[in-house]
């Protein structure tokens, strides 16, 4: 799979594009938060509680009078850099063991597939609920337990993908020409799955994104009073008939990102598709 | 008129996007009732393209495909699909190279039988006549054991087995023309050979004419009464057999002829290059760029029949 | 001594099939040598065995019992159990399909280049140069050392594999179905390039394929493969008309450039079905179900290989 013929596919539609462009921006508005920000998230100011959207406030302020619109650029960091995290990390743990299963077979494959099989048995929301509230409540116990069941995926698909690549002559050759065994991991297996992976991260990224703001909401997460785009959600659901602005705009947020992620993520998987051909 | 198929002009275009490429580029055959057509080339010459294109097979948003193509005496319309269905399974009936996945591997062999003689349109028969049928067949085909064959399932039997049995198939609904693109490639040497013997000897029993898409040129030599040469989507030489395999004139088919062993160890006479890509096609003479006999004229020559008489045409520039 | 000797090598694998599972000979008591400079040709249609064999000799696998010792040494130390291959730079190989035996994302340089990285101690600029030559001497221009393995056509790409297998200086290649993914006039080409290097550099191949012409072509003796088993032997290519083995003939006789040659056509082949030769318990010739000779005797005992002249060994109870 040849990565930059990937890339030529996959930005031919004008939807990828557009979707990216918007995934980037956001990412951007995070980043720079503290210069675009107009007020502190956390700086409160009761007497403008539930006040209107005006030029001091673009969103308004929620029912502590804290800015909607700075809180919602903060949150893009909490949000998406603990999604980020979580999922490249589960990218790494699942992608390293499916292709040394993958690529060693026998018996390593068989117990690191077990495992995998074993750990689909249990139900994400339970482990999650079950661990966090055995070590505590915090975005750092989420994101641990959040783990345990999320490398599956990655390490099933490079698993079945490094497996099909192993056989193919070109590891032969490159065992012939001396390669160790990382090397030929290295510079051949791994490089040549990368495009597949990359599709899979993306999506898996939207389901993270909606996971670490679910369980902000459900008061797992992010703590108040730090400003979690779930965790928002949580806050401003008492207020929801008279003031339905604070769910609003962080909704609005998560609704963009997920949505732009997933479609991104499935016109690569026809960029993949398309190639295979 | 003993000429059972003419096509005239068949012209095969890709669309890639705005762009156009001619893929097969104004050929005209004819195959004789009861005798067999030879097309042979490499790959990218259009051969396959050829078959599908005068079925009317391909498909429309990838290619344009225009020429006439006349089936006993009465012009077909290729591009109505419905019409060409009708003929395609019952007239005319295609094997293709790889067995394996010509058959769905859900339904039993005797069950792909029932369906193909069952085509709408065609006269129902019963389930035993289709075994009979069938087994009769499978029988001619050297299968052991017919009856177990039409129990199992594709993925049960070997390549060389669904091979024959594909032949079966065909022959089921006593096509008049049989066309089979490149239907021993996959196999192995000594099945190749049984598949070609039982081919020859329906035809003499069935008396079908059959059109015969091949790289390899053994098989063609076993077969065919009539041969075409095929070179990057044109046709280059054409004629019998005999002129063909004994004294062939044009430079790639003697090249090509040439590129073969043979069972010496003297050093092979080979052509430099390899069949251009769709996309690099020239204009004039295709071959010029590997022909060991190019001169200046070739490049403004527009490959096209020239005869050198009624039964052998070449289309060179030297034969103008 | 001989170059490469391999000793009653035997190859058995674990088979899973619907449900039961047995182990399946893949290679049967092999024994045969190559010499210094000389090509051996190896035999056989699919599944008998012939690329496991080539995979055995360059250390890609190890044996089940027996061994394949390289200027006496074996290549498969008892004692060694890591991946590193003893001869890599001594032993190369060169696969069937090229496009499968580059990694995609490799430009030509960098594909040539792997060995030279990783079994040498060249200098980077050592190896551009290696490089270079190595390009010259399949005869892909140095211009082109920069394209992506997938731009290539296949016989350039298999010019380059080529390339790469010379690239650690090796004594003998392994040449697995070099040519059965090309087109004929590209063949020649390889055909003639593979000749030109032998002779250059004193080099030894194991030619395996399945195509008699090419084997006869480039080869000095010849190595005829059933079901795992070697069947018939020749030490000298003079006596390849002379071959007689029941399989040798049949497959000679399915060759139609043999047989347009030599005037002989197949037996008949009465019999089709898979006996599960090479199954392990399996005691009889893995040929008897096939064989028009077939005597009850092959049935339960293997014929064991016997020289009928110098240089010319049978394996079968009809020839005495």
């Amino acid at each position: 799979m040849n990565v930059k013929v990937f890339f030529k596919k996959l930005f031919k539609r004008k939807m990828t594009i557009f979707f990216t462009a918007i995934v980037v921006v956001i990412i951007l508005a995070g980043v720079f938060a503290p210069i675009l920000a107009p007020h502190d998230p956390l700086e409160q100011n009761l007497e403008l509680k539930f006040s209107m959207p005006s030029r001091e406030y673009p969103m308004g302020t929620d029912n502590l009078g804290r800015c909607i619109f700075s809180r919602v650029l903060y949150a893009t960091r909490t949000t998406l850099g603990f999604s980020l995290l979580c999922t490249f990390l589960a990218a790494a743990i699942g992608i390293a063991l499916g292709i040394i299963a993958g690529y060693k077979g026998g018996v390593v494959d068989m117990v690191i597939m077990r495992i995998c099989d074993v750990l689909y048995a249990f139900p994400a929301l339970v482990l999650v609920m079950a661990i966090v509230g055995f070590i505590g409540v915090g975005i750092t116990n989420v994101i641990i337990a959040m783990l345990i069941l999320q490398w599956l995926w990655y390490a099933r698909v490079s698993r079945n993908l490094a497996a099909s690549e192993s056989v193919r002559s070109y590891v032969a050759a490159a065992r012939l020409c001396g390669a160790s065994d990382k090397k030929i991991i290295f510079s051949h297996i791994l490089p040549n799955i990368i495009p597949n992976m990359l599709a899979i991260f993306t999506v898996d990224f939207g389901h993270t994104i909606m996971s670490i703001s679910g369980y902000s909401f459900l008061g797992l997460g992010v703590q108040a009073p730090d400003p979690e785009w779930g965790a928002m959600i949580s806050e401003g659901r008492n207020f929801i008939n008279t003031d339905p602005w604070l769910m609003f705009w962080p909704g609005i947020m998560i609704l963009l990102v997920v949505v732009a992620v997933n479609i991104i993520g499935d016109n690569m998987r026809d960029a993949l598709d398309s190639q295979s051909v | 008129m003993d000429n059972i198929l003419e096509v005239h002009n068949l012209q095969v275009i890709l669309k890639r996007g705005k762009q156009k490429i001619t893929a097969v580029d104004q050929i005209s055959f004819s195959l004789k009732r009861g005798k067999t057509l030879g097309i042979i080339g490499e790959s990218g010459s259009g051969k396959s393209l050829t078959c599908m294109g005068m079925l009317g097979l391909l498909d429309r948003k990838l290619w344009d495909v225009s020429g006439e193509v006349v089936f006993e005496g009465k012009p077909l319309s290729i591009q109505n699909r419905k019409a060409m269905a009708k003929i395609c399974g019952n007239k005319m009936t295609l094997i293709m190279q790889n067995p394996m996945s010509a058959f769905n591997p859900v339904i039993t062999i005797g069950k792909h039988f029932y369906e193909s003689v069952n085509k709408p349109g065609s006269e129902k028969k019963t389930k035993e006549e289709v075994t009979e049928i069938a087994t009769d067949l499978l029988t001619k085909m050297r299968i052991r054991d017919p009856q177990a064959v039409l129990h199992s399932y594709a993925f049960q039997l070997s390549g060389g087995m669904l091979q024959r049995i594909m032949i079966a198939l065909a022959l089921a609904v006593q096509p008049d023309i049989l066309i089979a693109d490149e239907p021993t490639t996959a196999l192995d040497l000594s099945v190749q050979h049984e598949i070609i013997k039982i081919l020859q000897k329906l035809q003499e029993q069935y008396g079908m004419a059959i059109l015969i898409v091949s790289h390899d040129l053994g098989v063609i030599r076993h077969l065919a009464d009539d041969v075409s040469v095929m070179y990057a989507g044109n046709m280059v030489e054409q004629g019998s057999a005999e002129i063909i395999l004994k004294d062939p004139q044009h430079p790639y088919t003697r090249g090509l002829f040439a590129s073969r062993p043979a069972f010496s160890k003297e050093r092979l006479i080979m052509m430099e290059g390899q069949p251009p890509a769709l996309e690099e096609r020239l204009e004039g003479c295709r071959f010029y760029p590997r022909c060991k006999e190019r001169c200046e004229d070739c490049l403004a020559y527009h490959p096209g029949a020239s005869c050198k008489d009624e039964i052998h045409q070449i289309s060179c520039v030297k034969y103008l | 001594m001989a170059l490469l000797e391999i000793n009653h090598v035997k190859k058995t694998y674990k088979v899973r099939k619907f449900g039961h599972s047995y182990r399946l000979l893949a290679v049967n008591d092999v024994s045969f040598s190559v010499e210094k400079g000389k090509c051996v040709g190896l035999v056989g249609e699919s599944g008998c065995g012939k690329s496991t064999l080539g995979r055995l000799i360059t250390g890609l696998e190890r044996p089940t019992e027996g061994e394949v010792c390289f200027t006496g040494t074996p290549i498969h130390p008892r004692d060694q159990h890591s991946k590193k291959l003893k001869f890599a730079r001594d032993i190369q190989m060169v696969f069937q399909d090229s496009y499968d035996a580059v990694n995609p994302r490799f430009t030509a340089s960098q594909i040539i280049e792997e060995p030279l990285k990783n079994l040498t101690q060249m200098s980077a600029i050592q190896r551009k140069e290696k490089v270079e030559q190595l390009l010259g001497q399949v005869g892909i221009p140095v211009g082109e050392k920069d394209k992506y393995a997938l731009e290539f056509s296949g016989g350039q790409l298999q010019r380059v594999c080529i390339a790469r297998a010379l690239a650690s200086g090796p004594q003998m290649l392994v040449l697995d179905e070099p040519l059965s993914s090309l087109d004929v006039s590209v063949q020649a080409q390889i055909l003639n390039l593979l000749h030109d290097i032998k002779e250059e550099l004193d080099l030894s191949y194991l030619l395996i394929s399945h195509d008699l012409e090419a084997i006869y072509y480039l080869a000095d003796a010849v190595v005829v493969m059933y079901g795992g088993q070697v069947m018939e032997q020749i030490d000298d290519i003079g006596f390849f008309n002379d071959m007689m083995h029941p399989y040798t003939r049949m497959l000679l006789s399915s060759t139609p450039a043999y047989q347009k040659k030599n005037k002989d056509d197949a037996q008949a082949e009465m019999i089709w079905m898979d006996l599960g030769v090479q199954k392990e318990g399996y005691q009889g010739c893995p040929y008897y179900g096939r064989c028009h000779l077939a005597v009850p005797e092959c049935e339960n005992n293997r014929p064991q290989m016997k020289e009928i002249r110098p240089g010319h060994h049978v394996a079968c109870h009809q020839i005495k």
